[in-house]
Order: structure tokens, then C-alpha cells, then sequence
């Protein structure tokens, strides 16, 4: 009996004891109660975020990363380039998608972003996790305004779900609401940030100011043009002037340029600055202070990864008749009222006086060009040309005008290229801020038209008419606006930046400019009737190439509709107007 | 009263008192006796107790005992294996004992204990070590039993030496999630089905398959049975000195026959030919390197287990109760890395290279339960059998609120035969029918570390920041559960056990049903809410069948035992909820309710484009809006298909159910005979109601890729117009074509039934009496197996029909990297010193 009753207590005594080791801990993950415990590790969960900016080419699937390649930001999808099969979004034939990446990716991102500041508020050491919460709130703000461009109308998550929330099943907030929300946290943003930025890439309390510039001018010009909101539009109008304020008074922003290059070549080079020989003059990226946020590459640590320079150049990406003929002439004004404008008939008298961007953008026929692995630069200076290694443009393939703009002219293997992509730069900053003015006040005077908009054109034209209140009066009667010329003013600036579409959906011109046919070159009773045989695309009746025909634009094309997948498991959703 | 009357008493009474008082004393001599066995060797070992006490002693080396009892004293003298003999104690005395034939077959291995079979009341198969004996070298001890033992259905994926990925299951699947039987040898949990050929099979002594209610005991681990393993012991006794050398020749089994040069220079120029391809083809002959790189896994499992249990057992006249009760705890560690290198030296056999260096999977983790666990048995004559399994899980892969789970499981049994006037049936010898009800747990589909958000560091990856990749942590991509708990399973089960003419014809029959109404699946969320969800308790599946086995044994005349006997299994299951809408799919899938697992969903076949006419027609019905891949580049001879629902459109409404991958019926057919010592015994097995579908492949598309060499099961009946009943379309090298025509459909599926010779064996026990002389050999048997002798089956394209479908993705094997099964030939000589 004795043996039996030590063996029980044993036995009992030992399960007892054991109930206690189950809890364990996992070994090769860390928990949460591991993650959240010290300033270093928020900085870290942080750092995932960076990869979720605009990009060169962010991602094939995640398409809102898409800066230059096909997206919803992308040039294709406007009026001013197409490729050579059609894009659907462009042409107005889109249809409702099953499932869409960028819906799902943006939200488990907001989710993320959520977790980090939801932890963040039991943390002890506020001042110490000061940064990874404003670069929560930045990126929190920078996703709900892509959701608010893609979609308009969306959830608007403020805290991290779990499966039993409400909100999962509930309606869309109201885009005027997200977007409130996005400022809010921008300028709290801006309130934890650094002056300057911790490292080299990271965002500071500028960078934060800049991105509210961009949003509120958009929400702002939205509900001007679409829902004749005067009252909400005034006032992020207001906000939008404010925030350019802010970065154009740091002093820590100018616009590249240097005499050395000249101002076509300011406004070239700067797109292909890298860390080694990329310039005549020799300037690398410590030259560039007007990347105020960019997604920094380098040809050994993280090349850009796709074929860009290859991907723009020539008869890659066809640039449109309606980009070409936006570039002012050197007098300031459009080519329709410009006595300096030389008109269409020799191979490159439509480049003649006109502003420097336009063949910083596109090259003239025969213009002497490099790229990186067919013939590149060795010497950088008239040598090159002398030795006779360069390469000859002919425009004579597609639209007739060639890209050059994002090509680099070093040696470097395909997809290596190593230049940042400027998320946010100060010319955009200051072409928001000249807009925001007028578009608030209804008018702008030459003090604020000179510490913004003039100092973009001047970059690249130093002695280029600057804009200015008496030459549109001068010239109102043939039909020039100011806000023509701003508009004008920022679309060749930002050409192939990812801001076309948005701008003309948000300005309410879309259903204007995109249903018009696509057209390239003029080729009737030009040089090219006679020297380009091979172009075999029709013609308009005008003598223009037709590149693409048979467009429209329905207002339901202002919003992407949304995927079927959610709309199933959500029914409260609803649906964006004119999507079934 | 006289002085001489007085002392006579008091003598009397002193002499009484001394007797009582040392009456031990007086009568006290050393009695002893010997044991021995039917053969006359001295017993070593046996039990002898003076009935009435606790007073008992055991037999020595010479088979003696001895005690200091007086004569006629009554003891009990008993040994495992021998009939018990009650007798009085004598002096010299010897006792030779009876072996207990019927004992030795009786006990059976069950969970924490041994039971005696008569009273048994679970569904429980048992193999001895005779069905692993002299069947050649065994990859696994699961290559011996396959088929051979109702309810297990054995199936192995491929013939990679050491590795054939041999799977077993219990009855069948029990839920989405896999469902595993848990194997345990000697009381230590293994990790998986695979570990089992670790084993040596001559190592093993029994193994019992619990597959009802029995392996409650098992609790949380249970769902998908329990298999009982024991391995020898020593014994006491003389040494014993096996020797057992043998030879294999193994020559390849059924595999396809690959095109010869001229077949296949044919064959492409006829598909050249169909494409309306001219000109030459460089073909390449030298293929370029890779890069290359050298891969170091290091993978280490700690294991712990405490357990004890204490049996107990009491007889209150005609009632009979034994209770056991035990606790146990576990504890399994785990480590896993790899390092990976590029660029390497060639030459060197350790890791090294001078390129990118990587850690591949790194892996850590722990798991622990702790259990209670008791069983309660009850029989009345042993005839009315009651019996109670419980226990009591904790696992620590939960949080502490929803860790700790009761499962339990009761049967009753009732020996029919020996009811009152059934007892005296002579051609009755056994009837016993059984019911049982158990609920068991699955331990699969949840995580280690249910119920914890978990997160996971990557060094250097992220965007290009300061000077370096930024290192990140993020979420491990799943949200945490707190409300999820073990697949609980409800396993009916109702069986009859029978032995007709003295045991003669032996056998069982059996129904069972499974269900699972919590199983986990995944449900889909809105995308706001960020991460995965973590799988739910919300499915639901069943899973039902029949199996049994019977045996007729006889012997004609003295010399002459012969043997015939069969099993069958039958196990269908079906997925009821699977907690959502799934998208319609062709091919194997697994997540389509009403329907079984790897279930093959595909269109139905209506034969070929004879016609130009036929060719139009179709194209024109049903090429626009249609989403099965139809090309408009169709010819003739390519294959049409069914428009099931009538609408006018081809699309994946028209995907019939055509089969399941694993197969619902399993069947042997054994027999033998022993005659003077030959023994002779052979396997039949085969299994049915399976379809197979090896996807689009090279091999199974002939001249799919025209820089590789394929089968040649198409050549001669490749549809032509002088051949219009040909089976296979005409060649071609359009991917779109062969897609559409090889897609899952009734045409490119084929019925995987099959029956194959499994064993074949032969042996010759020699002559005791030609060994006599050497002293030292006691035995010698010289036999020879022979295994996967012969199959039949519908595969078309030279395959196995026992592998695995190429075509199921999830679990399925690519069809380049299968080994052929293996015939083999094994000659062999088992000695006995």
C-alpha cells in the first residue's frame, strides 16, 4: 500500500507541478509584450513603412507605388504619353476589378501603422518613441489621402482593427472627413519631427508640411470644382498656403541649378543625380537640396530594379501633342499667341524659343544623346562628341516626339541606375503654394508669383519672361488666364512624376482633356511628310498622327471603382457613382 | 481425582499448549519442488503462492522452489504463457505445466494498460510480429501492413530510398486540416507517420490501432486515432542468438517509357507540321551553369516525458472493476537553421563561397501538455462489459483562459456467446457486439503559439536609408486568436466480432461514423482589417464507413494448416461548412462543400472535332464569353466538351465532380499453408473508387516542349483523320491548345482502381534433427519474398497507380521527381543459436 500511495503522490504531485510549464514563450518570433518595450524596436517596426512610398516602379502589383510606370498616378494614364498597346484607364474602358491589391495592401499598411500607435500611447518614454509616432502619423496621413484619390469616399481607421470591430461592416467616411483627419495628423506630425531628418531618407517636420500643401490644395480644388464647397474649400486652400509657407521659410530647400549646366541641363541632371560621374559638371546627389522626401536608390545597395533609362527613351513611351504644345516660349507666352512660336514646319522649328523643359523633356530631331549601355559618356565634355561616341536622336518612330527625361547617360548595366525618386521636391512645393494663392484669393500678385512659380521657370530659363499680372492682362484678350499659366506652369514641370491624372481629375478637366484623341506629331506639310514614309498611322484633319482614337470619359472614371470582393463581404460599402 | 490423572492432563495440556505454541516449530521442514515446461526444461521465473496469504516465492534458474509449509499446504503455481495450476504442496514434487494457447493471443496493448481481448470493447486491431517477419528488407514497418488490416489505409507517395513518404490513416480524413494518427512506441509520442521507418521492424513485438472512442484516453491528440507500438524486451532465460542474412535483387515496377530518338523526331515534325511551323529548329545540346551555391541545415529535437499511472483491479464475485489512473506531461523542443553560400569551391565539402551569405529558415520552438487521464472497467461475467475512458488536456500552444479541455469516450460490449444455451453451441465459439462513443481532439491547425501576436526581424532589407537597408520588424502577417480552441470530434463506431466452428473462421465487421463541427478554417474579412485572420472554429465536416476482416483457418489431416482470409475497408468523407463561398475551380480542391477532399472538379468530355463542320459550330456556340481556356485556334481532333447546365456558355459551371484522389476502398485477399515445414503465403491488394489526374506536364502532354523528350503512351493513337477514334488529340507545340485539351475533364482523368500481388513468400523451416548434433544451432529457416510482384490497373500512361496525383498540387509529388516503385526479390536464411 505504501509504494501505491508514493506513486500517486508522485504522480500527482509531478502534473501538478507541470500545469505551471505550459506557459511558454516563443523562441525564434518575437510577442508582442517582447516588441513593444523599448524606443528601438518602435523605430524599427517604423522602418517598414519607407518602403511604401511612390517609387520608379514601386511594385507590378501594389500599383499606387507606381510613380513612372503604369499606375493610377502614372503619366499613361493621362493625356500627355501613351504606350504602344492602349491603356484601358485611359481610354475610359476600365471595369470593376475582383480583387484589388492596392485596396488590400493600403489598409493592412493603415493597419500597421494603427498597431504602432496604438502601442505607442501605453508607452512609457514618450519624447523617446517621438519619431517613429510622427513617422506613424505621416504615413497615416499619406495612405488615407491615396485611398481618398483612388476612391474618394473610405473607411477612415484611427485605431487597429480586430475581427469583431465594427467599422469592418460599417459605411465609407466621407472623403472631406479622411482628408481632415490627414491634416490633423500631419500637423501633429510635424509637431514630433525633427527639424531636419534623423538619416539620409527619412521624413522631418518639413516633409510633413510639404505633403499637407499637396493635400489640401487637391481636397481643396476638388471641392471647388466638384461640389462647389466654398466654405470647406476656402479653408483648406488656406491650409494649403500655410504649409508651403512653412517649408519655403525653413531656408532648408532650393531648387537645383547650375550655371555650369545651364538651365536646360539644371532641370535634366537633376532627375539622374548620382553619387559618381552623371553630369558634365560633376555635381552627385549633396548638390541636390531640393529633394525635400525621396526614395533613394544606389547602383550597389539598392538599385532602382527596373529599366528605366531603357523604359523612357525614344520609342518607348510616346509622348503627346498636348505635352508639346504646353511648353511656353521664351516671351512667356503659349504658342498660340507667341510671335516668337516658329510653328511645325521644319524638323525642330517647334523647339525654337521655347521654354528650355520642353527639349529637357523631348529631344530634337538629330540632337546628340547617351544612354547607358549603347553609348555612353566617357569624358563629359566636347570630347565625346568629337570622338564621335554619342548617339543620334531620330524622332521618327511613333509619336514623333522622344522622351528623354529619367535617362541616364553613364555606363551602368540595365536596372542598376542608382538616382533617387523624388517623392516630394520643392518645385512642387512652391507650384502648390502659387496655385493654392490664387486659387483662394482668385488672384495672385507678382511679389508671391515671383517667390514661387518664377523661381520653377527660371531654374530652367534664366532669361525667360517671368509670369506676371500685366502679361496676362496684356494678352487676355486673346484668351490667356492666369490660371491657365499656373496650371501650364505645373504640368510641364512635373511631367512623368505621377501628378497629370490627379490634377486634371481634381480640377474637374478631365472629362475636357481625356476623350480627345491622342495625337503626335504634325506631319502634314511638315519636314516629316517628307522624310518619314514609314509612318503609317492615320492622320486628322488637321495632318496630325493619330496615336489613339475612340476615348471617353464617363464622370464615373473620376473614382477607380471599388473591388467586387469587398463590396461582397461589406454590402455597406456601397458602390462609387456610376459603377455597378 | 489421582496424582497420575492430574499430571497425565497437565501433560496433556502442556503438551497442547507446546503443540499450539510451536506447532510450526515441530511440523517445520523445507518442502520443495520444481517446475517445469511441456518440453521438460525447468521454468525460470514462475510464480508459486500459498493460497490464502501473500506469502509466494518464484522459481529459480533450476526451475525449483521451496517453503516451509507442511505437506498438502495448497499453492498456486503460475507463468505467462502457461495454464495456471492449483495443487498441495509435496514434498519432491514436480510440476510440469501446459502452455495457454488461448492466453498467449488474448492481451492486448490499449492506451496506459493491457487488456485481455475476450473482454475488449473498442474498435482495436492488433498485429503481431509474425505480419513483419521474413517479408524481405522493409523501408517501413507500414510496408508490411499495408492493406492487411481493416480501417488503416496505408499508401506511400513515391519509392525515394529512405524516404517513401508513407502515409497512414485511420479511417479515413477527419477534417480540412490533417488529421495524422498519433504514433507512440514504447510511451514516447513520435513526431509524425514518416518517423516510423526509423524503426526496425524485427524490433517490434505489437502494435494496436485504436480507431473509435478507445483513444479518448488520448484526449486532445486523438482525432486521427492512436497507434500503439511496443517493442521487444528481454526475457528471462537462456540467451538467445538470432542471425538473419538475406539478399534483394530490385528491378523497377511500372513506369512510363520515354519516346526513342526516331519516335520522337517524328513526333515533333508532325507537330511542327500541325502548327504550321516551317523552317529549322536549333536545338541546343550543352546546358549553361547555374549559379551555384552550398545549402547547411542543422535541425535538433529535444524531447521530454514524465508519466505514471497506477492500475488497479477488484472482483466482487460475478462483478469484475479495474480502474487505471495516471498523469503525464510532455515537453518538445525543437531548433532548426539553415546557411546558405554562393559562389562556391566545388572542391570542399563544408559550407563556404564568396558570395551572398544568407540564413535560410531559422526555426525555434517549444510545445508542451500536461494531462490527466483515467479509465474505469466494468464486467459482469464477462459478459456485459462496460468500459469509461477520460482525460484532461493541457496544451501550451493556448493562452491560460482556454487551455485545459475534457474529452472522453465509453463503449459497452456484450458477449453474445456466452449467453446462457449459446454457451453450448459447439460451432458457436465467439459473438460479441460492440458500440462505442468517443470525443477526441486535433491538435492540428492552430500554432504554436496560439493566441500571441508574433512578430518577425529582417536584417537589412527594407529601403535604402542613411548608409544601409533599414533593418525591420513587422507583424508575422497573422492576426492573434483568443477564441479558438481543438477541432473536437464525435466518433460512433458499432462492431461484431465473431469466431464460428472452434474459432475456425474468425473475423470482424464494423460501421463508423465522424463528425467535426468546429473544424478551423479561414473565413474571409473586409481588407480593413489589415492582417490575416487567424483560422475559426466555424467548418464543419463527417466522415463515414464500414470495414471488416475475416479469416478461415483449417488443417486437412495432421500435417496440413492452411489459411484464407480477406479485409476490406470503405471510408468516405465529406466537407459540410467550409465557412464561405468558394470560387469555383478545376482540378483537385479541397474547400468545396458536399463534397470529399482533393475532390476532382472538371468538365465533361463529349469527344473529338471530327468534322470542319463540327469544328465551326463549336467554335461558334461556344468560343465567345467561354472560361476554360478554348482557344480559337481549335482544329480538328481537338476535344469538345459538355455544356452540362445548358446555358449556352462554357464556363466553370460546367465542372462536374468526377472523383476523389484518395481512394475509398481498400481490399486484401491473403492466403497460405504450413506442411512439414514448408510455409507458403501470399498478398493480394488492391484499392478502388479513387480518380487521377496528373495536371499538365511534359510527360503527361506529349510534345508539349519541344526541347525535351516525353512518354509514349500516345504514339498509334493520336487522333488523325484516317484514325478518328484515336484517344489523344494531335500533337502540338500551342501552349493554349494543350491546356484546353489536357485540362481536368472526364477525358484526362483516369480511374485509379487497381489490384496488385503485394507478397509473395515462400520458406522452408529445416529439420530440427539435422542440427542436433551441433549444440549450438537450434533453428534455420531459408525462405524467399517476393514484393509488388503484379498489378492490374486503368492508368494509361505507364504510371503507379498508387502514387500520388501529380495533379493535386497541395500533396501531390511533381511527376519528374518520382522514383518508380520497386519490385523486389529477396532470398534469405534466419538461424537460431
Amino acid at each position: 500500500m505504501k509504494k501505491y500511495l508514493l506513486k500517486t503522490l508522485c504522480a500527482t504531485g509531478l502534473v501538478l507541478a507541470a500545469t505551471s510549464c505550459l506557459d511558454l514563450d516563443p523562441k525564434d518570433q518575437l510577442s508582442d509584450a517582447q516588441v513593444w518595450t523599448k524606443p528601438d524596436n518602435f523605430t524599427l517596426f517604423a522602418n517598414q513603412f519607407y518602403g511604401w512610398t511612390r517609387d520608379f516602379q514601386g511594385s507590378t502589383t501594389v500599383t499606387y507605388m507606381n510613380g513612372v510606370s503604369d499606375g493610377p498616378h502614372a503619366d499613361t494614364r493621362s493625356d500627355l504619353l501613351c504606350e504602344a498597346s492602349t491603356n484601358i484607364y485611359s481610354e475610359g474602358s476600365n471595369s470593376i476589378l475582383a480583387t484589388d491589391d492596392n485596396y488590400n495592401n493600403l489598409y493592412k499598411r493603415i493597419y500597421y501603422v494603427n498597431l504602432l500607435l496604438g502601442r505607442a500611447r501605453e508607452f512609457s518614454d514618450q519624447t523617446g518613441i517621438a519619431e517613429p509616432k510622427g513617422e506613424a502619423l505621416f504615413f497615416r496621413a499619406y495612405l488615407h489621402f491615396e485611398l481618398v484619390q483612388l476612391y474618394g469616399d473610405c473607411i477612415l481607421l484611427q485605431h487597429p482593427l480586430d475581427i469583431d470591430s465594427h467599422e469592418l461592416y460599417g459605411p465609407r467616411t466621407d472623403r472631406l472627413t479622411v482628408i481632415k483627419a490627414c491634416i490633423q495628423d500631419l500637423k501633429d506630425a510635424a509637431g514630433l519631427l525633427g527639424e531636419t531628418p534623423s538619416e539620409d531618407g527619412r521624413v522631418c517636420r518639413y516633409t510633413a508640411w510639404a505633403l499637407l500643401s499637396r493635400i489640401a490644395l487637391y481636397e481643396g480644388t476638388w471641392q471647388k470644382y466638384h461640389n462647389q464647397n466654398t466654405a470647406e474649400s476656402q479653408v483648406l486652400l488656406k491650409e494649403a498656403v500655410d504649409a508651403s509657407l512653412e517649408v519655403m521659410g525653413s531656408g532648408r530647400y532650393e531648387l537645383f541649378s547650375s550655371t555650369e549646366l545651364g538651365g536646360r541641363d539644371s532641370y535634366r541632371y537633376l532627375f539622374v543625380l548620382e553619387n559618381v560621374q552623371c553630369n558634365p559638371a560633376g555635381l552627385t546627389k549633396s548638390a541636390n537640396k531640393e529633394y525635400i522626401f525621396a526614395r533613394r536608390h544606389d547602383q550597389t545597395l539598392k538599385p532602382i530594379g527596373t529599366n528605366i533609362t531603357h523604359g523612357v527613351l525614344n520609342n518607348a513611351y510616346y509622348p503627346t501633342q498636348k505635352l508639346a504644345d504646353m511648353y511656353r516660349c521664351q516671351d512667356g507666352l503659349p504658342i498660340s499667341i507667341s510671335k516668337q512660336f516658329q510653328g511645325y514646319a521644319t524638323q525642330n522649328s517647334e523647339f525654337e524659343n521655347r521654354d528650355n523643359r520642353m527639349n529637357g523633356t523631348l529631344m530634337m530631331q538629330g540632337q546628340k544623346y547617351w544612354n547607358n549601355d549603347g553609348s555612353w559618356r566617357i569624358s563629359w565634355n566636347d570630347e565625346d562628341e568629337a570622338e564621335g561616341r554619342f548617339l543620334t536622336a531620330d524622332r521618327r518612330v511613333n509619336s514623333g516626339y522622344a522622351n528623354y527625361k529619367w535617362a541616364t547617360e553613364r555606363q551602368v548595366p540595365d536596372r542598376s541606375e542608382g538616382y533617387d525618386y523624388p517623392i516630394i521636391r520643392y518645385a512642387e512645393v512652391l507650384l502648390n503654394y502659387a496655385e493654392a494663392v490664387y486659387e483662394l484669393n482668385g488672384r495672385i500678385t507678382d511679389d508671391e508669383l515671383d517667390a514661387s512659380l518664377n523661381l520653377v521657370r527660371r531654374r530652367s530659363n534664366p532669361t525667360m519672361t517671368k509670369l506676371s499680372n500685366k502679361l496676362v492682362d496684356d494678352n487676355a484678350a486673346e484668351g490667356m488666364t492666369m490660371l491657365e499659366e499656373i496650371r501650364a506652369g505645373r504640368t510641364v514641370e512635373l511631367f512623368l512624376e505621377g501628378f497629370r491624372i490627379d490634377d486634371l481629375k481634381r480640377w474637374k478637366t478631365a472629362e475636357d482633356e481625356m476623350p480627345g484623341d491622342l495625337l503626335g506629331i504634325q506631319y502634314t506639310d511638315t519636314w516629316y511628310e517628307s522624310n518619314w514614309s514609314k509612318q503609317l498611322r492615320p492622320l486628322n484633319a488637321e495632318g496630325r498622327i493619330i496615336l489613339y482614337t475612340n476615348r471617353k470619359w464617363d464622370n464615373k472614371n473620376y473614382l477607380l471603382p471599388l473591388p467586387n470582393d469587398e463590396t461582397q463581404l461589406n454590402p455597406a460599402l456601397g458602390q462609387n457613382p456610376g459603377w455597378k | 481425582m489421582s496424582l497420575k490423572h492430574l499430571k497425565t492432563c497437565l501433560c496433556m495440556m502442556l503438551g497442547s499448549a507446546l503443540t499450539l505454541w510451536g506447532g510450526e516449530a515441530f511440523a517445520q521442514q523445507k518442502l520443495s519442488g520444481k517446475v517445469i515446461d511441456p518440453a521438460g526444461n525447468p521454468v525460470i521465473g514462475a510464480t508459486v503462492v500459498i493460497d490464502g496469504t501473500t506469502k509466494g516465492a518464484s522459481t529459480d534458474l533450476d526451475g525449483a522452489f521451496s517453503f516451509d509449509e507442511k505437506a498438502g499446504t495448497p499453492i498456486t503455481i503460475s507463468y505467462i504463457g502457461y495454464q495456471t495450476v492449483k495443487t498441495t504442496l509435496q514434498p519432491g514434487m514436480t510440476v510440469q505445466l501446459q502452455e495457454d494457447s488461448a492466453l498467449l493471443e488474448d492481451v492486448v496493448v490499449v492506451g496506459y494498460g493491457v487488456q485481455k481481448k475476450e473482454t475488449l470493447t473498442g474498435a482495436i486491431s492488433v498485429v503481431k510480429e509474425e505480419m513483419l517477419k521474413d517479408k524481405g528488407s522493409l523501408s517501413s514497418p507500414l510496408q508490411a501492413m499495408q492493406g492487411q488490416i481493416p480501417g488503416v489505409i496505408i499508401t506511400r507517395g513515391s519509392s525515394a530510398p529512405g524516404d517513401e513518404s508513407w502515409s497512414m490513416s485511420l479511417r479515413g480524413a477527419i477534417s480540412a486540416n490533417s488529421s495524422e494518427p498519433l504514433v507512440i512506441i514504447d510511451g514516447v509520442a513520435y513526431e509524425s507517420i514518416n518517423e516510423m521507418r526509423l524503426l526496425n521492424p524485427s524490433d517490434i513485438e505489437s502494435m494496436s490501432f485504436l480507431k473509435d472512442g478507445a483513444a479518448a484516453i488520448y484526449g486532445s491528440r486523438a482525432a486521427g486515432g492512436v497507434v500503439l507500438i511496443t517493442t521487444k524486451k528481454g526475457k528471462e532465460g537462456r540467451a538467445r542468438v538470432e542471425y538473419s542474412g538475406s539478399f534483394s535483387v530490385k528491378t523497377v515496377g511500372l513506369m512510363p517509357t520515354m519516346m526513342t530518338l526516331d519516335e520522337w523526331a517524328d513526333s515533333l515534325i508532325q507537330t511542327l507540321e500541325n502548327d504550321n511551323n516551317t523552317g529549322d529548329m536549333k536545338i541546343y545540346t550543352k546546358p549553361t551553369s547555374d549559379e551555384n551555391y552550398y545549402k547547411q541545415t542543422s535541425s535538433k529535437t529535444d524531447f521530454y516525458s514524465f508519466s505514471g499511472y497506477l492500475n488497479a483491479h477488484h472482483d466482487f464475485g460475478d462483478h469484475s472493476l479495474s480502474a487505471t489512473l495516471g498523469g503525464q506531461y510532455e515537453f518538445k523542443d525543437y531548433t532548426y537553421f539553415g546557411v546558405q553560400a554562393k559562389n562556391i569551391q566545388t572542391g570542399l565539402e563544408i559550407v563556404n563561397g564568396s558570395g551572398e551569405i544568407t540564413i535560410s529558415n531559422k526555426e525555434h520552438y517549444q510545445f508542451a501538455v500536461a494531462s490527466l487521464f483515467g479509465r474505469l472497467n466494468y464486467d459482469y461475467r464477462q459478459k456485459y462489459l462496460v468500459e469509461l475512458n477520460m482525460r484532461y488536456d493541457g496544451s501550451s500552444k493556448f493562452q491560460p483562459a482556454n487551455r485545459w479541455d475534457f474529452f472522453w469516450g465509453g463503449s459497452l460490449g456484450w458477449r453474445i456467446s456466452q449467453e446462457g444455451s449459446l454457451r453450448d453451441l459447439d460451432w458457436l465459439s465467439e459473438l460479441k457486439l460492440r458500440l462505442s462513443y468517443g470525443e477526441v481532439g486535433n491538435q492540428n491547425g492552430i500554432s504554436n503559439y496560439d493566441g500571441v501576436q508574433l512578430y518577425k526581424t529582417d536584417a537589412s532589407t527594407g529601403a535604402l536609408v542613411g548608409s544601409g537597408l533599414l533593418s525591420t520588424i513587422a507583424t508575422s502577417g497573422t492576426l492573434a486568436s483568443t477564441a479558438r480552441s481543438w477541432e473536437r470530434i464525435k466518433n460512433y463506431n458499432i462492431g461484431l466480432d465473431f469466431g464460428f466452428l472452434n474459432n475456425r473462421l474468425t473475423g470482424t465487421v464494423e460501421a463508423f461514423f465522424k463528425k467535426n463541427d468546429n473544424m478551423l478554417v479561414s473565413i474571409e474579412f473586409p481588407s480593413a482589417l489589415g492582417d490575416t485572420p487567424p483560422k475559426a472554429n466555424t467548418g464543419k465536416f463527417k466522415a463515414w464507413g464500414y470495414e471488416g476482416m475475416a479469416q478461415w483457418r483449417d488443417k486437412i489431416g495432421e500435417n496440413f494448416n492452411y489459411f484464407v482470409g480477406g479485409t476490406f475497408t470503405f471510408a468516405r468523407n465529406e466537407l459540410v461548412d467550409f465557412g464561405g463561398a468558394a470560387t469555383i475551380k478545376n482540378g483537385y480542391v479541397s474547400d468545396r462543400e458536399g463534397y470529399p477532399l482533393n475532390a476532382l472538379f472538371g468538365l465533361r468530355y463529349a469527344g473529338k472535332i471530327q468534322t470542319q463542320e463540327q469544328l465551326d459550330a463549336y467554335l461558334a456556340k461556344y468560343y465567345p464569353n467561354n472560361a476554360v481556356g478554348m482557344p480559337s485556334s481549335l482544329r480538328l481532333g481537338d476535344n469538345m466538351f459538355c455544356d452540362v447546365n445548358d446555358d449556352g456558355r462554357l464556363d466553370e459551371k460546367d465542372y462536374v465532380y468526377l472523383g476523389s484522389d484518395t481512394p475509398e476502398i481498400q481490399y486484401t485477399i491473403n492466403a497460405g499453408f504450413e506442411w512439414k515445414g514448408l510455409d507458403f503465403q501470399i498478398v493480394f491488394q488492391g484499392a478502388a473508387n479513387r480518380t487521377m489526374w496528373n495536371g499538365i506536364n511534359n510527360w503527361k502532354v506529349p510534345m508539349r516542349a519541344k526541347h525535351v523528350n516525353t512518354t509514349n503512351q500516345s504514339l498509334g493513337k493520336v487522333w488523325s483523320p484516317e484514325n478518328p477514334g484515336g484517344h489523344y488529340p494531335t500533337y502540338t507545340l500551342d501552349s493554349n491548345i494543350n491546356n484546353y485539351n489536357y485540362q481536368a475533364s472526364s477525358w484526362s482523368a483516369s480511374d485509379g482502381a487497381y489490384i496488385r500481388l503485394k507478397t509473395l513468400s515462400l520458406g522452408y523451416n529445416l529439420p530440427a534433427r539435422w542440427f542436433a548434433k551441433t549444440k549450438s544451432i537450434s533453428g534455420c529457416r531459408i525462405y524467399f519474398t517476393g514484393s509488388d510482384l503484379w498489378e492490374h490497373s486503368n492508368i494509361l500512361d505507364g504510371w503507379d497507380p498508387e502514387a500520388k496525383a501529380s495533379g493535386n498540387v497541395k500533396s501531390g509529388t511533381s511527376a519528374t521527381y518520382r522514383y518508380p516503385f520497386l519490385r523486389s526479390y529477396t532470398f534469405g536464411v534466419n538461424l537460431t543459436f
